[in-house]
């Protein structure tokens, strides 16, 4: 139990429709230990989405409890839940979603700044995950000249900026080629091992699935497998 | 304030048009603003001057000063009824002259009200006259624009009476005209020689009271006189003067449009710029930044906008003043300008309140999505 980073105990999630309610996700109870990297897949509009969200709190569950190292997030108002994701949850989307008149080196000092690192210690972390993410040469561009998959790797690299506990990755290689996506996952799956840090990630790649320590099935909304 | 910093810097084209628009809107404000006060000075300064006092005219002029014609049997039944001491005459010639020994016409207006009154304007030049004096006047320096000085002589076409400037005014205009100050003296020999050349006497344009308008109206309500008269405030008789209200009214209907089109541009232009950015605005609220964050980097961009703008227009403004022909009526108060910049900073405060309201109300979610 200390080992775990995050835990969904019995989540439910339903949107009213009408007169009846869609039940979009039900009875997922699952648990992220540290040091875990768990891949998430099942078919397009199995609810992988859905279920990253209301891991980062974007979303509140409409049954269950979930817990980031070991607080129960529904309990959190707005505001403190904006605090915990700028904390201790790392985004990554399926599009990058970069600021667009920040150059790649002030998209990862922004959150830095959001988080109230000290200038040189944020500077330094920045350089050191734009050269692991092989974007160096790019600090000074602004993500209209960017290619798809080098705005992925920045929108990566921003999550992993305030060395956040849990990274949530909805699909983050769709927009990379198969070596770039390899090496950025294996990469990610490094990080996570080695520091002691939980990722779950949804992709649709299976060649991906190597790199995760267990898999979690999705369909229909229900868990159908967790290998 | 570093997201809305950068932003600028990013988008120099985007926010160098909005500000110039901006300016170039204030301008127009300030400078039409400055136009109508101008010529409403020129207009009335002079009438002005009695601003807190009551107007009593003849019923038959229709509230303008310049056709009103009180006889002196009216206007000493009026006086004793409301009290001496507390009313005074007020006549007034419009009439042309010319510099001695000059050909070139001159129209101006001549003022006699309470011997105390010529004191109570401003002199920037000369001196007061000697009150005995019979030709000593003092006269608005706009009359200077017609090439007539200190210490020239002008000869009044009317009377054939002339009288030498010894005193220079300002803000003393009546009907775009310069106002020349009589004393009792000089009025007295000018409706003698006027009356003697037009062959009727000339009457006193209003009788003025220290009475509130209401007062007047009880007191002189059924008073048995050979003309019917009209109790009228100050700002009403100023409405009523030739070419007032059509001047006015064009040029407050001008500024008014234009602050709709501010209101336009700064309230909708922000607004929709915040609805624009709503999915750039999720995904920082997304990656954690809290809304007061926002809020407060959106304020800070539209004051950063505004200031840079109006203070443009201020210098654009500054700039037209001094080069504007000193013919020109052009008059700009620092509450005029308060109050339009004031204007201003409310409108956009407004604008910002809902663009705020915009960035508090956007889903995360939905807005990532594009939803
Ligand atoms: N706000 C919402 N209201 C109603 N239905 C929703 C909402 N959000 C998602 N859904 C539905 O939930 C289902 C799961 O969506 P999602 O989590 O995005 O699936 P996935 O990511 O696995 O493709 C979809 O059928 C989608 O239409
Ligand atoms: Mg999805």
């Amino acid at each position: 139990m200390d080992n775990a980073i995050l835990s969904f105990k019995d989540v439910a999630k339903s949107y009213p429709d009408g007169e009846n309610t869609l039940d979009i996700l039900q009875a997922i109870d699952f648990q992220l230990n540290k040091g875990e990297f768990i891949g998430l897949v099942g078919p397009s509009g199995a609810g992988k989405s859905t279920l990253l969200s209301l891991a980062g709190a974007l979303l509140n569950p409409t049954q269950g409890e979930i817990y980031l190292d070991g607080i129960s997030m529904a309990s959190l108002s707005p505001k403190e839940q904006t605090a915990l994701r700028l904390s201790k949850i790392g985004f990554i989307f399926q599009s990058a979603h970069l600021v667009p008149y920040l150059n790649v080196k002030e998209q990862l000092l922004f959150v830095a700044k959001l988080h109230g690192t000290a200038k040189g210690d944020a500077n330094h972390h920045a350089d050191e995950l734009l050269d692991k993410l092989g974007l160096t040469h790019r600090s000074k561009h602004y993500p209209d000249k960017l290619s798809g998959g080098e705005q992925q790797r920045i929108a990566i690299a921003r999550a992993m900026m305030n060395d956040p506990s849990l990274i949530l990755a909805d699909e983050p290689t769709a927009s990379l080629d198969f070596s770039r996506a390899t090496s950025v996952v294996e990469w990610l799956s490094h990080e996570v091992n080695e520091q002691g840090k939980g990722a779950l990630m949804v992709t649709h790649d299976e060649r991906m699935l190597r790199f995760c320590d267990r898999v979690i099935q999705l369909e229909d909304g229900k868990i159908r497998s967790i290998s | 304030m570093y997201l809305s910093w950068k932003e600028i810097c990013h988008s120099k084209g985007r926010f160098f048009f909005m500000m110039l628009i901006i300016a170039l809107l204030s301008y127009l404000v300030f400078f039409i603003s400055g136009l109508a006060n101008g010529l409403s000075s020129d207009n009335a300064s002079a009438i002005e001057k009695y601003s807190h006092q009551t107007f009593i005219l003849q019923k038959d002029a229709d509230q303008r000063i310049n056709r009103s014609a009180l006889t002196s049997d009216t206007v000493n039944r009026l006086r004793d009824k409301l009290g001496t001491d507390r009313t005074h005459p007020l006549n007034l010639l419009t009439t042309t002259g010319n510099k001695v020994n000059k050909e070139q016409k001159i129209d101006l207006t001549f003022f006699n009200g309470q011997p105390s009154q010529s004191s109570s304007v401003t002199l920037i030049d000369g001196k007061q006259p000697n009150k005995a004096s019979t030709v000593d006047i003092i006269i608005d320096q706009s009359i200077q624009k017609s090439g007539v000085h200190l210490g020239d002589r002008i000869k009044d076409q009317l009377s054939g009476l002339t009288f030498r400037i010894v005193g220079l005014t300002k803000h003393t205009t009546y009907s775009h005209m310069p106002v020349a100050y009589l004393n009792q003296a000089e009025w007295h020999l000018l409706s003698k020689k006027a009356a003697l050349n037009s062959a009727r006497p000339l009457e006193s344009a209003a009788v003025l009271t220290s009475l509130s308008v209401q007062e007047a109206k009880e007191l002189t309500h059924g008073l048995p006189l050979s003309q019917d008269v009209q109790v009228l405030s100050a700002a009403d008789v100023i409405k009523s003067l030739p070419g007032y209200s059509a001047e006015q009214s064009s040029l407050t209907m001008m500024i008014s449009f234009l602050f709709l089109i501010s209101v336009f541009i700064l309230g909708v232009f922000f607004y929709i710029i915040t609805v624009q950015k709503r999915s750039q605005f999720g995904l920082l609220k997304a990656i954690g930044t809290g809304t007061a964050y926002l809020a407060r980097s959106l304020l800070f961009q539209t004051l950063i906008v505004l200031v840079i703008s109006l203070g443009i227009s201020l210098l654009l403004t500054w700039i037209t003043a001094l080069v504007l022909p000193s013919g020109m009526p052009f008059a700009l108060s620092l509450a005029t300008i308060g109050t339009r910049l004031a204007a201003f900073f409310v409108i956009s405060m407004i604008s910002i309140l809902l663009s705020i309201y915009q960035i508090i109300k956007i889903d995360t979610l939905s807005a990532l999505e594009g939803r």
